[in-house]
């Protein structure tokens, strides 16, 4: 029913917006007459005079603008006028015209008014008085990164968020988020909510334009309870920016980056290849299967390998040259259009960026275009509306395969394989006898296509009733509604390679063609739509009895999630450019739908605030919270929050005894939070197509028919609920010296329980039973955070610097474990992620080495050269009981920032320092003769004469015990990946007000940037990757490299 | 102003008042209840349907042929645990319950007591499903009951007595189970095989072969009692390797002569039927065999059609043609051991020996051909290719380079592969393969004979193991006594050869020891370089250490599962 409404006001919205643009414009048109001239100063709050200041006279057209010296001179009506000054980056300033004609004013930098207030959930509240534990950071600090996805712009910037990138793919580079490090060993992903409305998981916040971001808080304790059954990951709330009141305010943004890999490999040429299989073939190494050359190189073929002068008979690609440009092209653009009066104001903003990969004629691509307005209108004393209308259009273009795969094809590409024949034609597959083909072919257009255009719209009405009569009550009503539509597009084309037929010579070369893998053209076409409903009401009462303030907060909200998918393959198309449906084949039609069903939830929540003199100070909130996941019986929650705050400073005693810390404030808070990231309709026994049918044939010669199937997918668990989390919070905020260093701590304790989770440890596959997931995981994360920062404005030079940092450590209480498995290899006690490794302890160096150890390894035996696993349980043999669970994981545990800046006259500079300790990486070089392989491990490898090597000897493939990829997962290739890099550094340079006024232009800064600069991994040396990057699973370069960016900026405000 | 207040006061109410549907309102829209499930018989069936697909279908990556005598597989080690005598409770091989190359997967305890669930839930509720008519609803419980005896035949075969349940677990009960003795399994499965015998009608026998009807239920309950009758499940014949629970993998009373002659009747009543003989008609005897596998006939009794819109992997596990057929990508995993080829006979009914001058210097001529139609040998014609002129060619030149097809053993599987289909589509391009031959009425006949010798009744043996030889043209056995039962141990192993046969006719006939003895493979050596001419052959050992531990005639059930259900007596020997 509601949602019908608000679909409808939605829908009169879109009509209307044009409308209320056009009242916009001619309110500004209207005239007065004029009576009195005023004139005066604007000035920073540090006291620099401020030029181009838009000065306004409150509900009238009547505006001026600062001259070069910040004196300005206007006009009038009487002397109940009131003046507005605005200028971006400072907080708008309503001043009265009194008696005087002379009104001098100083403007406070937004960034500052921004301190004084903290967005919380379904509300704000006072820095000063805040009780829980809430971080925040300026869009200002974000724009500071060149990084396309905003996701990635945070890593040390907000106290207590990890932030752990994954790979750099345009459109797939988004880093993971976390509050406080990982709380369940079930999904970790905090609740995003972008003004007021929670996001799909899918979302999150890598797609936002940066532009648009006034602020981001980050509920990080009890304060999250206020968002229930979705809070206990914690809460990210991002504010937009919104239309203010004054003249017309143009700003743009322009800027022009280009991209590389932060790390990239060094691999053998084709003549250290054949000089390697020689050797190993001379030692009876093994060496698998050698497809690519059988057998020893001759003394001729080595020569001619070493000589590197013959593309046709010895071949030296480099393919990393071939395949990885040197630098990518990224851009972005912005406008920002804010203007009105305190009637109604708008703002219109528009953004558009382009990012390209790091594949030399690669199809690797992303762009994105946003489009957001917003109106807020005060029809009357009583009543404020408002409207938000955002678009985003955004298009991917990816290789036919995973980047990843491609990366890792180039790097383990023979180079003794052809990329290009020398007169231009496209070469041979990398692997003479596999499936794979080329790089060069896959990772281009030659290849085809995986596209795809994501259109998101969100619409937002809002309407706020001060209630008449009734001091200090409100109503709020907001309405929302969020579609998302993808449309993907998979064209695979067969790609033709060339086999130089070696008798035809070079001067007239003939080729053999070979298609490789698929010998069909394959279209794969996807929909998806994704939709948001979104309904709450508000009721805000404020009171003050004397010392005694009062703050309620009760509310009422249903939102309704769903999404659905299909998407139809078809292949037998006959020619290259019919990448359309209706030219494949309907025989081998596949159609594949997901539609997991809506969602739904409704929640009654509230808050109280109360506080004594702004000195003791209590909070209470919670959220009662129906979900449509679970069960009738099982659906309702409770989630209670409280938090307690007492500000010492403000008692008399510590006036006198302590006056140079001016402000000091210890909180403690306890919440109850729950986390529904869990699959839907667990209550059922649920039943599910299987992947095939059953095909059924009539008689000896009938015809095939096929006929669905059907099997039960889960058993039923009936008490199915939410995880829920207990969440202790006990901190202080102190400044000291006229705030000049501020310091703020918070200790931290989560206890996650009714963790969803298979019980399958105990129960025997003879049931035949699919375990659902059942309430009994218990998991805990505890550490602290803090911010440590000091700021000096008093001189010409001003600058500052923070620190900030999370350590979070987390562990099971209580899993399923394995039935029978040793306690060192449980998982209790363990953080997640934590592997099962055997304990390498060293290289079998000498004879006496071989003999000191257990002489077999799962029950191979070792020569020299190996690795040594250590003998863990002292049975005299190495085999699957002597792994032993580790205490890390690829989550570091303790991740922090160092900020700095500096502003002097027109320059400014900020530098970000990022870094992590206590996280591992598994990664192994690919063991085999017929890839490529890893110069470090080859030039420092163990050999007779080279005992001390710090690699072991060469083997290739599966054979041996610690190379054979299945399962031989050994401390030697798990890597610290400790690591502190310059993850960001700005250097601005802002044009003289001298110059810019004369053009009519208010500000001009021009900028440059950087990401990932430069880093310092000792734990990785010698293996040519980011510390930050995700591997798939175990092997070098399977993943994409994360991005290194120098980028060059402009910014013009008009 | 007052409007907005009363719009608002409005909303409130309208939202309070329909809060109670707002949660209710949804339900999983990719996924059906099973309230939903057992209301339709459309839905009902479709169950079934995938308790059918469920079934093993040996056309995996992995061939069960390579955990036996037959084969050895090249990519992995997943069968040597049975080769090389090194499986255990940890160790399952090509058998455990996930397994990369697919292998026995469908076989595993795992995957068929889930199908077990399915199938028991159907019975549970299929009389209360709205059938159409009473024939309907016989028919799908009919369904039901035969793929439960199925599926409880699978693990009688590789565990003996199991876990047998005739209800399905609810979900948080004890889930501690014994094992349910020898007896008592085969006694449930026959009852299964029987109940679906007497609700399937009589008209629809041998109409539909990818599924259950009667004559099928029928032959597999004989094959249930010819399995139980063997020696490996008798008591006075097991001792040696029966542990102290004699009873959970045989008899351990009652008459061996009245379980061969109930085993004996159920194979007659099968072939009284008069539903199905043997494939005939094609005057080429090779091909006549080679069509059995190839196009549908009358000795069809169940067969398994792979799905054709099967996603990557499924495509790639279930076509024996691209893993199988060399000269045009197909490679080989699967490859034959000399042993097998050795023991087709020649053509006059003579066995083959490598010590015959003759017989050596030309392996492959005037033998049984059930050989060319099976397995793919030097000079074997096989698909046009310039380079050798059609013919199969593994040999090794004076140099020591080696002609295309050279890998492993030197043989190839051709059973199941056609080579008039032409060039072998691409993995991604199959559209088409050939069904898994589940059971087929020439085993029916060798099944009636091999009860039969053991009878006694050598004449009726002889009788039908001769018309299976007859079909393509193999001279008459003769043979009485122990001498039969060899000749028809050999028969059984050549005809059948490759069709997931051999591992547990070795374990029934308790004849393990001697068919891990070798793992033989040949050797061609051409005397002119570049020439295909003139080759010749040596019988060359390619699998070394090939051995048998009298605890494999039973597979051991898995750690984990003993773990979790204590009740459980694992198999002797582990």
């Amino acid at each position: 029913m509601s949602r019908i409404y608000f679909v409808k006001l939605f829908e009169h919205g879109v009509k209307g917006i044009s409308c209320l643009f056009l009242i916009l414009i001619i309110f500004s048109a209207n005239a007065f007459a004029q009576v009195r001239t005023i004139v005066g100063t604007v000035r920073a709050e540090s006291g620099e005079t401020l030029p181009g200041v838009s000065i306004k006279v409150k509900d009238s057209p009547a505006g001026t603008v600062t001259n070069a010296d910040g004196k300005y001179s206007i006009q009038v009506p009487g002397v109940n006028s009131v003046l507005v000054f605005s200028f971006i980056g400072y907080g708008t300033k309503e001043v009265p015209v009194t008696g005087s004609n002379t009104i001098n004013v100083s403007l406070q930098s937004a960034t500052a008014q921004l301190n004084d207030v903290v967005v919380v959930g379904y509300g704000t509240q006072k820095k000063e008085t805040l009780t829980g534990s809430v971080a925040s950071v300026k869009g200002s600090e974000v724009l500071k990164s060149p990084a396309i996805n905003v996701s990635n712009s945070l890593a040390g910037r907000i106290p207590g968020v990890a932030v752990i990138g994954q790979g750099g793919e345009p459109g797939n580079d988004f880093s993971t988020i976390l509050v406080r490090g990982l709380n369940t060993f079930q999904n970790s992903t905090p609740l995003f909510v972008v003004d007021g409305v929670p996001q799909q998981n899918s979302d999150k916040l890598q797609h936002i334009d940066p532009s648009v971001i006034e602020s981001i808080s980050v509920l990080k304790d009890a304060s999250a309870a206020i968002y229930g059954s979705q809070g206990a990951n914690g809460v990210i709330l991002i504010t937009t920016k919104r239309g203010k009141a004054g003249a017309m305010a143009v700003s743009a943004d322009f800027n022009q980056g280009f991209s590389q890999p932060t790390a990239l490999p060094k691999m053998l040429n084709s003549y250290q290849i054949a000089a390697l299989q020689n050797e190993a073939i001379d030692n009876n190494y093994a060496t698998g299967t050698l497809t690519l050359h059988p057998g020893k190189y001759s003394v001729y073929e080595l020569a001619g390998y070493a000589g590197n002068n013959d593309p046709w008979n010895y071949p030296n690609t480099d393919w990393i040259h071939e395949m990885i440009k040197p630098w990518a092209s990224q851009n972005y653009a912005n406008v920002n259009l804010s203007g009105g009066s305190e009637k109604i104001r708008s703002l219109v903003s528009f953004s558009d960026r382009n990012q390209d990969g790091f594949f030399r004629q690669g199809s690797g691509k992303y762009n994105q275009y946003d489009l957001r307005a917003n109106l807020d209108m005060n029809p009357s004393k009583y009543v404020s509306m408002s409207v938000d209308l955002n678009t985003r259009l955004d298009n991917t273009n990816f290789p036919v395969d995973d980047s990843g795969t491609i990366f890792e094809q180039t790097i383990l590409a023979p180079p003794s394989r052809v990329a290009y024949w020398p007169n231009g034609l496209i070469g041979q597959p990398t692997d003479p006898t596999g499936q794979s083909g080329s790089p060069v072919a896959i990772g281009t257009p030659l290849a085809g296509y995986n596209r795809g255009n994501n259109y998101v719209l969100n619409g937002t009405g809002k309407i706020t009733v001060k209630i008449p009569g009734v001091d200090g009550l409100s109503v709020t009503g907001t309405g929302t509604l969020d579609r998302v539509f993808y449309s993907g597009k998979y064209w695979s084309i067969p790609v033709t390679y060339n086999e130089w037929n070696v008798a035809s010579g070079t001067t007239n070369p003939t080729f053999t063609q070979d298609v490789q893998g698929d010998t069909q053209r394959t279209l794969t076409v996807t929909q998806n739509q994704q939709s948001n409903y979104l309904v709450n009401f508000l009721a805000n009462y404020e009171k003050k009895f004397g010392d005694h303030n009062f703050k309620f907060l009760l509310g009422y909200e249903q939102f309704e999630r769903g999404s659905s998918t299909l998407a139809i393959t078809r292949r037998g198309f006959d020619a290259d450019n019919l990448d359309q449906l209706v030219f494949g084949s309907s025989a081998n039609e596949v159609i594949n739908q997901d539609n997991p069903g809506l969602s739904r939830w409704q929640n009654y929540l509230g808050r109280v605030n109360y506080d004594f003199k702004s000195k003791l100070l209590l909070e209470f909130l919670f959220r009662y919270q129906g979900s449509s996941i679970f069960s009738n019986a099982n659906r309702w929650g409770f989630f209670p929050g409280g938090s307690i705050g007492y500000r010492l400073s403000e008692e008399k005693f510590w006036k006198d005894n302590l006056p140079a810390i001016n402000n000091f404030k210890i909180r403690a808070s306890w919440g109850r939070t729950g986390n529904d990231l869990v699959p839907p309709f667990q209550y059922l026994s649920l039943y599910q197509p299987g992947i095939t049918s059953y095909v059924q044939q009539v008689g000896p010669t009938g015809a095939l028919t096929e006929y669905p199937t059907l099997h039960e997918s889960v058993a039923a668990y009936q008490n199915a609920t939410w995880e829920t989390a207990e969440q202790t919070d006990i901190g202080f905020d102190a400044d000291l010296f006229n705030s000049k260093i501020s310091l703020t701590f918070d200790y931290f304790h989560n206890l996650r329980k009714d963790i969803l989770t298979p019980l399958s440890g105990g129960l025997p596959a003879s049931t035949g039973i699919i375990p659902p997931d059942e309430n009994i995981g218990r998991f805990q994360n505890q550490g602290f955070d803090f911010n440590l920062a000091y700021k000096n404005n008093d001189h010409e030079v001003k600058w500052g610097v923070s620190v900030n940092g999370l350590l979070a450590k987390n562990k099971y209480l209580y899993s399923d474990e394995v039935v029978g498995i040793p306690t060192y290899q449980q998982q209790t006690g363990h953080p997640i992620g934590a592997g099962l490794y055997y304990d390498a302890i060293g290289i079998f160096r000498t004879a006496a080495d071989l003999a000191k150890y257990p002489a077999t390894v799962n029950g191979q035996t070792p020569q020299l050269g190996d690795l040594i696993f250590k003998d863990v349980n002292g049975d005299g043999k190495v085999d699957q009981l002597d792994q032993i669970r580790s205490y890390k994981s690829s989550v570091p545990t303790f991740s922090g920032g160092v900020n700095f800046n500096v502003k002097y006259k027109a320059f400014d500079m900020s530098v970000l320092f990022q870094g992590a300790l206590g996280g591992v990486m598994y990664l192994r070089p690919n063991f085999s003769l017929n890839t490529n392989y890893l110069e470090s491990f080859y030039t420092e490898r163990w050999t007779p004469t080279n005992i001390n090597a710090a690699f072991p000897r060469f083997s290739s493939g599966a054979s041996t015990y610690w190379t054979d990829p299945n399962g031989i997962y050994n401390t030697f290739f798990l890597h610290n990946t400790d690591y502190i890099r310059l993850k960001n550094v700005e250097i601005g340079y802002t044009l003289p007000a001298s110059l810019t006024s004369k053009l009519k232009i208010q500000h001009v800064r021009v900028y440059v940037n950087g990401m990932n600069l430069i880093t310092y991994c000792p734990g990785l040396k010698g293996w040519y990757t980011d510390p930050e990057e995700a591997i798939r699973s175990q092997f070098y370069g399977e993943s994409y490299p994360l991005q290194r960016i120098i980028n060059f900026g402009l910014n013009v405000n008009f | 102003m007052k409007r907005i207040i009363s719009v608002l006061a409005l909303l409130l109410i309208v939202t309070v008042s329909c809060k109670k549907d707002f949660l209710n309102g949804t339900k999983p829209e990719d996924k059906i209840s099973d309230a939903d499930v057992w209301k339709s018989p459309a839905l009902a069936n479709q169950v079934i349907n995938g308790c059918y697909d469920n079934l093993p279908a040996g056309h995996a990556w992995f061939m069960m042929m390579s955990a036996t005598d037959e084969g050895m597989f090249q990519y992995n080690d997943l069968g040597t645990p049975y080769t090389m005598a090194a499986v255990t409770p940890q160790t399952l091989g090509s058998f455990a319950s996930s397994v990369w190359a697919w292998g026995e997967e469908d076989w595993n305890w795992n995957w068929v007591y889930s199908n077990i669930r399915n199938v028991t839930i159907a019975l549970q509720n299929l009389p209360n499903v709205p059938f159409a008519t009473p024939d309907d609803k016989n028919k799908a419980l009919a369904d039901a009951h035969f793929i439960r005896g199925f599926s409880y035949f699978l693990l009688m075969a590789q565990y003996g007595g199991v876990v047998l349940y005739k209800d399905p677990v609810e979900f948080g009960t004890s889930y501690k189970v014994p094992r349910s003795t020898f007896e008592e399994t085969v006694n449930f499965i026959v009852a299964d095989f029987d109940a679906a015998i007497s609700l399937y009608k009589d008209a629809d026998i041998a109409t539909v072969k990818t599924r259950g009807d009667k004559g099928i239920a029928m032959a597999m309950k004989a094959k249930t009692l010819l399995y139980a009758a063997s020696d490996l499940h008798n008591s006075a014949k097991n001792s040696a390797i029966a542990g102290s629970h004699p009873e959970l993998i045989g008899y351990t009373s009652g008459d061996a002569t009245a379980r061969w002659q109930a085993a004996s009747d159920a194979f007659k009543a099968v072939i009284d039927l008069g539903k199905y003989s043997l494939h005939t008609g094609n005057p080429d005897l090779q091909r006549n065999f080679e069509e059995v596998f190839l196009s549908r006939s009358d000795e069809d009794m169940f067969i398994r059609y792979g799905d054709q819109k099967v996603d990557y992997y499924y495509a790639l596990n279930r076509t024996p043609l691209w893993q199988n057929s060399p000269g045009y990508g197909g490679s080989g995993a699967n490859a034959v051991l000399g042993d097998l080829v050795d023991a087709f006979e020649m053509n006059d009914g003579t066995p083959f020996s490598w010590s015959n001058p003759a017989e050596a210097a030309n392996p492959y001529a005037n033998r049984d051909p059930r050989l060319s139609a099976s397995v793919l040998y030097e000079g074997a014609n096989w698909y046009p290719r310039a380079a050798t002129n059609g013919q199969m060619r593994m040999g090794t030149w004076p140099d020591g380079t080696t002609g295309p097809d050279a890998q492993f053993t030197n043989y190839w599987l051709r059973k199941y592969i056609d080579v008039n289909a032409g060039k072998v589509p691409d993995y991604t391009d199959l559209t088409a393969c050939p069904p898994w031959v589940r059971m087929r009425y020439a085993e029916v006949l060798l099944d009636y004979a091999e009860a039969n010798i053991e009878l006694g009744n050598d004449a009726e043996a002889q009788k039908y193991i001769n018309m299976v030889r007859a079909r393509v043209g193999m001279p008459p056995v003769t043979e009485t006594g122990d001498a039969l039962r060899q000749r028809y141990r050999n028969e059984r192993r050549v005809e059948l050869a490759f069709e997931e046969q051999r591992f547990f006719d070795v374990r029934r006939w308790m004849i393990g020891p001697a068919s891990a003895i070798s793992g033989n493979g040949v050797k061609i050596s051409y005397s002119v370089q570049g020439s295909f001419a003139n080759p010749t052959f040596q019988k060359v050992m390619v699998d070394a250490g090939r051995k048998w531990d009298n605890k494999e005639y039973f597979l051991p059930i898995a750690v984990d599962e003993m773990n979790k259900n204590t009740d459980l007596i694992q198999n002797p020997g582990y």
